[in-house]
């Protein structure tokens, strides 16, 4: 399932603008990187409806397996075990094997820098914003 | 909605064409961002900013004129988002509307590595 590339699309649309490259790191001017960030990383995972879904499914228990899990999806349970090991790339689920079985349990923590992204960029805006609206009054 | 996306809209007591005069200058841009801006503003422009929380390189994406701006901007470690500023008249006023979303990593769904990687830590 490599197809859902959810978000990716429109935000990879104004990349195709001609821009000059060159210029060392990423500060300097040319094309802006591929994020490999925690954060981007643990949203491209989350990105995909059926792996936010996986991911209620397993804060609700303990552990599944696969098996288990594609129950409640109308796909195959291959499909799952693929959307489980990108969510497991992303640090967000780990596998075990116990017995026969891979079982899967979500790691809670992982989303931290996902939500830590959320409130700076919003904290930031916030003072921003504020700062503007006593701008646009003062006389020119 | 998407889990990646920052909303904030407020109303600005001044008319769309004087809120833009305070986004379109890169000057007083910089004034309300929080530190010095260089800007080419049109589309496929660049530009770099000294903000408090980080310096940024920038990509104009969209400009028209009293209404819209889209900018990309990224830091130095790699972390990348797309900034949409939207201006709608309210009678004398301006409803701003922002939109900053991460621009997200390579998908890893499905990947050789990401099932090697389970299979490794089972």
């Amino acid at each position: 399932m490599t197809t859902n590339r959810t978000g990716g699309g429109g935000a990879a649309g104004p990349l195709s603008v001609p821009v000059r490259s060159g210029g060392g790191g990423h500060l300097g001017f040319g094309r802006p990187p591929v994020p490999t960030d925690q954060a981007s990383v643990v949203f491209a995972a989350l990105a995909d409806p059926t792996r936010r879904s996986l991911v209620r499914a397993l804060s609700r228990r303990e552990d599944a397996t696969a098996t288990e899990l594609a129950d409640d999806y109308p796909m195959t349970r291959q499909a799952i075990v693929k959307h489980l090991a990108a969510l497991a790339d992303a640090g967000l689920v780990v596998g075990q094997r116990v017995g026969r079985e891979q079982r899967y349990r979500l790691v809670p923590a992982a989303i931290e820098p996902a939500v830590a992204w959320m409130a700076d960029v919003g904290g930031a805006w916030d003072r921003r914003l504020a700062a503007l609206k006593r701008q646009v009054r003062r006389p020119r | 909605m998407t889990v990646t996306a920052v909303t904030r809209t407020i109303t600005l007591e001044a008319d769309p064409d004087r809120v833009w005069d305070n986004l379109a200058d890169p000057e007083r841009l910089g004034d309300w961002l929080g530190g010095p801006t260089e800007l080419d503003l049109r589309p496929g422009g660049l530009g770099r900013m000294e903000l408090p929380d980080g310096d940024r390189s920038v990509l104009v994406t969209e400009v028209e004129p009293g209404a819209h701006l889209s900018w990309l901007w990224w830091r130095e470690d790699g972390s990348t988002s797309a900034v949409d500023l939207t201006l709608r008249r309210a009678g004398e006023l301006t409803e701003l509307t922002i939109v900053e979303q991460a621009v997200l990593a390579e998908p890893a769904a499905g990947s050789a590595s990401a099932s090697a990687r389970l299979a490794v830590r089972a």
